[in-house]
């Protein structure tokens, strides 16, 4: 089964911060709080159409053609996207400031 | 290229007949709209129906030919330049014309029906006595008569449905504010194309 990262409190929906690092191969352990990168707060559908769109070198006609949808279906959700990500650049991340311990 | 799935609709049949520019608009949408709508307006000939304004459809009035044909392209080309200005005004997005000229070609496919269901042989002999003032109660046409009433109005309805679709999909508006713009839109593409018909008609049959 695909993990898939969580990124909201499945409770309150408030984003979730990262705390804890692992290395798997020496098991070193990096603690702190970190909040997540903008794109990793995006949705698994937002994060799924930006690789798909990157995948297909940002032409919105092939990703279109790719999806079976329309060119303005494709434009709609990619200036969906574009709102969302520049509300979250807008929010100010509580505690960024903060640094990890090793 | 592989097709992608996180993009499709779990209800098609109800998106491709209410937004079917979910899935087709620009080149496409004009190359299947356009020669609909030029067809279903020629048909209008056979039955002497015009779609001689954006919402409008009569009975009875026979024209020239090139009169025919020029009414559906008039209509489409009146909304898709006053629904282009209307989402230039209040849209983010960057508006592609032919998306906009294209998906108003394609909402227009519904009067196909309605050219096609005028044939009805009782429907003209009833179109014809009504044009006399002849208001025969007990006229065998009238079921006839009223059940291509009953499609045309049906017929017309989803074409708005479809046109207001059509220009929230082509220029990325939606809400309240989507719906006041193009029921004015509507309003004055109605008033601007009923016009220029009016002014082509008195030219061609005085």
């Amino acid at each position: 089964m695909e993990k898939k990262l969580p990124v909201s409190c499945p409770s309150c929906r408030a984003l979730l911060r990262a705390k804890r690092f692992e290395c798997p191969s020496c098991k070193t352990v990096v603690e702190g709080d970190f909040p997540l990168p903008v794109l990793g707060r995006l949705s698994d559908d937002e994060q799924v159409f930006v690789q798909h769109l990157i995948k297909y070198s940002g032409s919105l006609k092939d990703l279109a053609r790719s999806y079976g949808v329309s060119y303005p279906t494709v434009r709609n959700r990619l200036d969906a996207l574009i709102e969302h990500i520049q509300a979250l650049e807008a929010e100010k991340p509580e505690g960024a400031e903060e640094a990890g311990s090793v | 290229m592989t097709r992608e799935t996180n993009m499709e609709d779990k209800r098609p049949l109800r998106v491709w007949l209410f937004n079917p520019f979910y899935y087709v608009a620009g080149g496409t949408a004009l190359a299947i709209g356009l020669p609909v709508t030029i067809v279903a307006s020629l048909n209008g000939s056979l039955s002497l129906s015009h779609f001689d304004g954006v919402l409008d459809f009569h009975t009875g009035l026979g024209t020239p030919l090139w009169f025919y044909a020029v009414e559906g392209p008039i209509d489409w080309l009146v909304m898709s330049v006053l629904l282009l200005a209307a989402g230039w005004m209040i849209s983010k997005s960057r508006i592609r014309v032919i998306d906009v000229f294209g998906t108003q070609a394609l909402a227009r496919t519904p009067t196909l029906m309605t050219a096609l269901a005028a044939m009805l042989p009782g429907y003209q002999r009833q179109a014809a006595r009504f044009a006399v003032l002849n208001m025969d109660a007990h006229s065998p046409d009238l079921a006839a008569f009223d059940m291509v009433c009953i499609v045309t109005l049906a017929m017309i309805v989803w074409m708005v449905v479809l046109m207001y679709r059509a220009f929230a999909v082509s220029c990325n508006v939606r809400g309240a504010k989507a719906i006041v713009v193009f029921a004015v839109t509507l309003l004055a593409g109605e008033a601007i194309g009923r016009m220029i018909m009016l002014t082509l008609l008195q030219y061609t049959v005085g």
